[in-house]
């Protein structure tokens, strides 16, 4: 198979993750239960991945790191723990539903408003001008992503992190298909106050596992809300959850098989480095957008030289429902992802719509072969498929 | 020789006070102490020689994880808490 549907778990991973978690299957005891050289194991392997995370973003602390199922795990925690009744929440155009619906049900409920921040594609500067211009109007918090998971189009975080400092509004970012593909330096950020992330996309983890960042000075004082409460293997007798992190916000056993392979994901990425791998999806992107120039029926969105877009690309075959082209690629054993991609706000704001989109999402182990055998494929559609 | 038990919030508190004072030069390992020591059950410290704990409580400090409570074992060969290292 030719797998180009890295935006939805990264299927190929390291050698070293594969064997982490055979590793852990065979030595792994419960994390916190116990004195025992099994228990030990798998505290370090915790504490050895919290600190490969927080160092991957230019943290020290490895306590800032909370272990997640996923990134909506991590992005219900956050969004919980940061929501008031009353509140303005502004929200980018590009928000995948582990963002729109948890927001959704808080305004459905009466307790919030969200604002949503509608800007065309690829247009960074429009973005952070509605954004200011909302911000004036008063808002309690700011919920972004960093990268469209539909269009790779990368959201300009950094930015919108000062101006959200510069009007006191905390900030939630969705890092799910920028964390180990873009640097980004939290320790420089002001008013971010959670990063949320998947292991199992850009970091080369196994699916089930996810984490929450916490950023900022006050990480301490102000720890995230437990979204479940139940053993953390400490402090038993107290009635209520720790006020300390992370285990205020980790109740029941952690997925130590599948952190264990995240550890080897992440000092993966940290090796090869953010900037290389990003490089390398972004060069498989150029070969597609090049080789499908040739077929007007193939409209590809991509931002100009890439200069705000991952290697994620979207693309619409005229006449061909996005549906009927990725069961066309997938018997050539082809495998993208087509449709609304979880993120109805992103085909809204690009214009794509109900009718979604094709996504390929390329990794640092695609090649370029297969990037080829894509356009070929994808042109014989454009070619044979009736309009 | 004589231990001393350093008590830490949660594992990975105590895991990072046990990786900065081996950095430090200082030996130590994470513990699950007895329930004398650990207040609200089930909690963690790290364990390091009694002529170090004085050394490791300064490390512990510098490295902005000032000990929580500090216990030795006396003659009778029960934990009982240290005052005398600022904790």
């Amino acid at each position: 198979m030719i797998y180009l549907d890295n935006a939805a778990t990264t299927m190929h991973k390291p050698a070293q993750v594969r064997r982490a978690v055979s590793e852990a299957l065979h030595r792994g005891g419960n994390a916190g239960r116990g004195g025992h050289s099994g228990e030990a194991y798998s505290d370090r392997v915790l504490f050895e991945c919290r600190g490969e995370i927080a160092a991957l973003f230019g943290l020290a602390e490895p306590e800032r790191v909370v272990f997640t199922m996923n990134a909506t795990h991590a992005l219900n925690i956050a969004i919980n723990s940061l929501v008031r009744p009353g509140m303005r929440v502004l929200i980018s155009g590009y928000e995948h539903n582990a963002v729109r619906r948890p927001l959704l049900a808080k305004e459905r409920a009466g307790e919030i408003e969200i604002v949503v921040l509608r800007s065309p594609l690829f247009e960074p500067e429009v973005f952070l001008y509605k954004l200011e211009a909302e911000l004036r109007r008063g808002a309690g918090l700011v919920v972004m992503t960093h990268v469209s998971n539909v269009f790779g189009y990368i959201l300009p975080v950094e930015r919108a992190d000062e101006l959200c400092a510069e009007h006191g509004v905390p900030l939630i970012v969705d890092a799910s298909q920028s964390a180990g593909v873009l640097e980004l330096n939290a320790a420089a950020l002001r008013a971010t106050r959670y990063l949320c992330m998947p292991g199992h996309k850009g970091l080369y983890g196994p699916q089930g596992t996810g984490a929450l960042v916490c950023v900022g000075d006050r990480y301490e004082e102000e720890p995230p809300e437990p979204l479940m409460f139940g053993g953390t293997g400490g402090d038993s007798r107290a009635e209520g959850m720790p006020d300390y992190l992370p285990e205020r916000v980790e109740a029941g056993t952690q997925n130590v098989h599948g952190i264990a392979g995240l550890r080897e994901g992440v000092r993966f990425v940290r090796r090869t480095g953010a900037a290389r791998i990003l490089a390398h999806e972004r060069e498989m992107a150029r070969r597609i957008i090049s080789g499908l120039a040739l077929y007007p029926r193939v409209r590809v969105f991509a931002a100009p030289g890439l200069f705000c877009q991952t290697g994620v690309l979207s693309l619409v075959v005229r006449g061909v429902s996005c549906e009927r082209t990725a069961e066309l690629l997938a018997a050539e054993g082809i495998a993208v992802r087509a449709g609304q991609h979880c993120a109805p706000l992103a085909h809204d704001s690009a214009g794509t719509g109900r009718e979604g989109s094709v996504r390929l999402s390329p990794s640092v182990f695609t090649k370029p072969s297969e990037a080829d055998a894509a356009v070929r494929a994808l042109a014989r559609i454009a070619q044979r498929e009736p309009l | 020789m004589s231990e001393c038990l350093i008590t830490s919030r949660g594992a990975t508190r105590a895991r990072a006070m046990a990786v900065a004072l081996a950095s430090a030069g200082l030996p130590a390992r994470v513990v699950r102490p007895p329930a004398d020591v650990s207040r609200e059950g089930c909690g963690y410290a790290v364990a390091i020689a009694q002529q170090l704990v004085g050394q490791a409580a300064e490390v512990l400090r510098a490295a902005h994880m000032p000990p929580r409570r500090i216990y030795c074992v006396g003659a009778d060969g029960r934990y009982t808490e240290e005052k005398g290292y600022g904790a």
